[in-house]
């Protein structure tokens, strides 16, 4: 399906038109508005980013940890480069994310690497975004970012290249130290795509994320109520939203339809399954079939009210009074508050205190670790996180698994693990909970 | 709604019914964009399992498989069954987690289709075999968001196939109640393939 009148690469049509397809199925329903308003929006940015790139506005590509507001607010196309990969496996072929693995594999890139970042190394390999004028590199969320940073130097070495580097620490010094050197990057951005940084631009923008952050809390707030009305398979979308649509109208009208759906749907009560169990899913979500999610709601009655991805944390607002609160806002956003910038740094504390914190909130009765292989980060801590859930009595099943990449665990063993834990654990100690439990912490 | 009241009576009637598709093999090729996919349909209370494989051509009909398929979609048989005949659309069945999908969602969405379209034979099928107890009388729902034809030779084509549908209900309410509009549709099919190659699998 040709995107504005013209033939793309074959990954970016099956992405349109399965998106097209998606949104004409679920607009029908009113139960899918929420659904369906994320989905046209997603279709508005990637037509607008079509668009410029027509045109001939400058591209810059970055990488996983970066938020593109500085991008938007110079006017030119924000290109994240594991951003097809990730459509590809939510709203495309879940087959081209695994052939972009399989062949920045086979062009020597680690296997132990993220998925996400070997699939966005294996599009970039492809040349499957528009070329850029400058590349912007971060070290967050997680370590295998250094590789994709790497890779995408290595294909572009003749391409600037800006490295923002962000301490292990999450203090109001490090704050000042990253807004410092995003104070560093505006010049280079400048110089590179030839566009001047209006400040009251970047002010408009900056607004524009305090929306969607205000809209991303009301979400959270009634995704919190139990039971969950809004579908598990919507929890995990404010980390996609941070790093492709941050400061956008698209991501302020998807935040927007998320919260007014979870809304609605608690005001109307209308209940498809009976909710047994809630879960908070602390690792990486199941991206290469998010239709799982319907399952574990209607065979298991298990919910997940919310996970490490959807988290958003209350340090988002940015002061938009003046140039310095402007960027240590966004700096405080993006390495406190983007999903796993915030928890997989430094040490094991946050990462713990977080989840404590989200089950408490969300009434959880058991914790999901999702242990995506290539997070070195959170495996490499499983013992404390463990630890501490035994400490508080909370069940938690941890597995293997690769949130891109179903040939590490299939579906039918993913459904047997999520199976076994809700009715051999849960259930049977919800049973023996003391009355008015149902929904709190088990055993407390 | 008369139920269905064993796996031997949903494999006659939902079986039966799957196991005629390769007639309509081009037709199907059309709709799905000659996607080579496996659809896996999974019904229980009572159990079937099903495959439609479009990896071969004509396309093959299973129900006494165990393979996975590339994409699938399990339900209860009464649910599917109204999927069938038009009542539960497809979205609506997902939403209320009465259809569960799985799978590429790009192939899924090439798949969809086909169940905009067998709600307007599936009835006629029932009735051809003596089972007209099974058509639910009610409302039914638009199986999916009205979409504009664009382009004039599509608004020619479809206002064309709108008339031979409307011709066929005519004769088939009014003057032959047995005429068989599957064999009407394997006609067509018969000509889509006539006119060219077909979608290269």
């Amino acid at each position: 399906m040709p995107i504005l009148g013209r033939e793309r690469a074959r990954e970016w049509e099956t992405v349109w038109a399965t998106l097209t397809r998606m949104d004409s199925l679920f607009a029908a329903d009113p139960e899918g508005r929420g659904l369906s308003g994320m989905l046209s929006n997603l279709r508005g940015f990637l037509l607008d980013k079509f668009q410029k790139s027509d045109a001939g506005q400058p591209a810059v590509w970055y990488n996983l940890g970066f938020n593109p507001e500085l991008i938007w607010a110079l006017g030119v196309v924000p290109f994240c480069v594991s951003e097809l990969a990730a459509l590809s496996s939510i709203v495309g072929d879940q087959a081209d994310t695994e052939a972009f693995i399989d062949l920045a594999e086979s062009k020597g890139y680690s296997a132990d690497c993220c998925s996400a970042d070997k699939a966005g190394i294996g599009a970039l390999l492809r040349g499957l975004y528009p070329e850029p004028a400058c590349l912007v590199g971060i070290n967050t969320p997680c370590d295998s970012q250094v590789a994709v940073v790497q890779a995408m130097a290595e294909q572009r070495n003749r391409v600037p290249l800006f490295v923002i580097d962000v301490p292990p620490y999450d203090d109001e010094r490090t704050f000042r130290q990253v807004a410092g050197q995003l104070r560093e990057l505006i010049p280079f951005l400048e110089k590179h795509t030839g566009r001047r940084l209006e400040w009251d631009r970047l002010r408009k923008v900056c607004e524009t994320t305090n929306r969607t952050s205000q809209y991303l809390w009301d979400w959270m707030e009634w995704r919190s109520r139990a039971p969950t009305m809004q579908p598990s398979k919507v929890a995990a979308f404010t980390m996609v939203l941070m790093i492709g649509f941050s400061g956008s109208r698209w991501g302020l009208e998807i935040a927007r339809a998320l919260a007014e759906d979870a809304r609605r749907k608690v005001e109307t009560g209308a209940r498809y399954f009976q909710e047994k169990a809630r879960a908070i899913w602390y690792q990486d979500p199941v991206w290469w079939d998010i239709q799982i999610y319907d399952w574990m709601e209607a065979e298991l009655g298990l919910v997940i009210p919310m996970d490490i991805f959807g988290y958003y944390a209350s340090e988002a607002w940015i002061d938009t009074s003046s140039e310095e609160s402007m960027l240590f806002g966004l700096a405080r956003r993006m390495v406190n508050c983007h999903p796993m910038s915030r928890q997989f740094r430094g040490t094991m504390k946050r990462y713990i205190e977080d989840f404590m914190v989200l089950h408490e909130r969300f009434q959880a009765d058991c914790g999901i670790l999702a242990g995506h292989i290539a997070c070195k980060h959170s495996w490499g801590g499983i013992g404390l996180f463990k630890e501490a859930c035994k400490k508080a009595d909370i069940p938690l099943l941890v597995f293997e698994f690769d949130m891109f990449d179903p040939r590490i665990l299939t579906y039918k063993e993913l459904q047997f693990e999520l199976k076994r834990f809700v009715e051999e654990m849960v259930l049977p100690r919800k049973g023996r909970a003391k009355p008015g439990a149902e929904h709190g912490r088990v055993g407390e | 709604m008369a139920g269905l009241a064993n796996s031997q009576e949903l494999d006659l009637v939902i079986g039966g019914f799957l196991r005629r598709l390769p007639r309509l093999d081009p037709i199907i090729r059309e709709i799905t964009e000659g996607t080579p996919l496996l659809l896996k349909l999974e019904l229980k209370d009572p159990p079937l399992a099903a495959e439609i494989d479009l990896t071969c051509t004509p396309l093959v009909i299973r129900t006494d498989s165990t393979a996975a398929g590339t994409v699938g979609m399990a339900g209860r048989s009464e649910d599917f069954q109204r999927v069938l005949l038009g009542l539960l659309p497809v979205a609506k069945g997902i939403n209320e987690k009465k259809l569960l999908a799985r799978g590429s969602i790009a192939l899924l969405m090439k798949a969809v289709p086909l169940f905009y379209v067998v709600p307007y034979i599936y009835p006629s099928y029932l009735e051809s075999i003596g089972r007209a107890d099974l058509i639910e009388a009610g409302e039914y729902p638009p199986l999916h968001a009205d979409q504009p034809v664009e382009g004039i030779m599509n608004q020619i084509i479809s206002a064309l196939a709108y008339g031979a549908g409307y011709l066929m209900g005519f004769i088939k309410k009014r003057i032959a109640p047995r005429l068989d509009i599957l064999a009407a549709l394997e006609a067509m099919g018969q000509g889509l393939r006539k006119a060219g190659p077909p979608h290269q699998v």
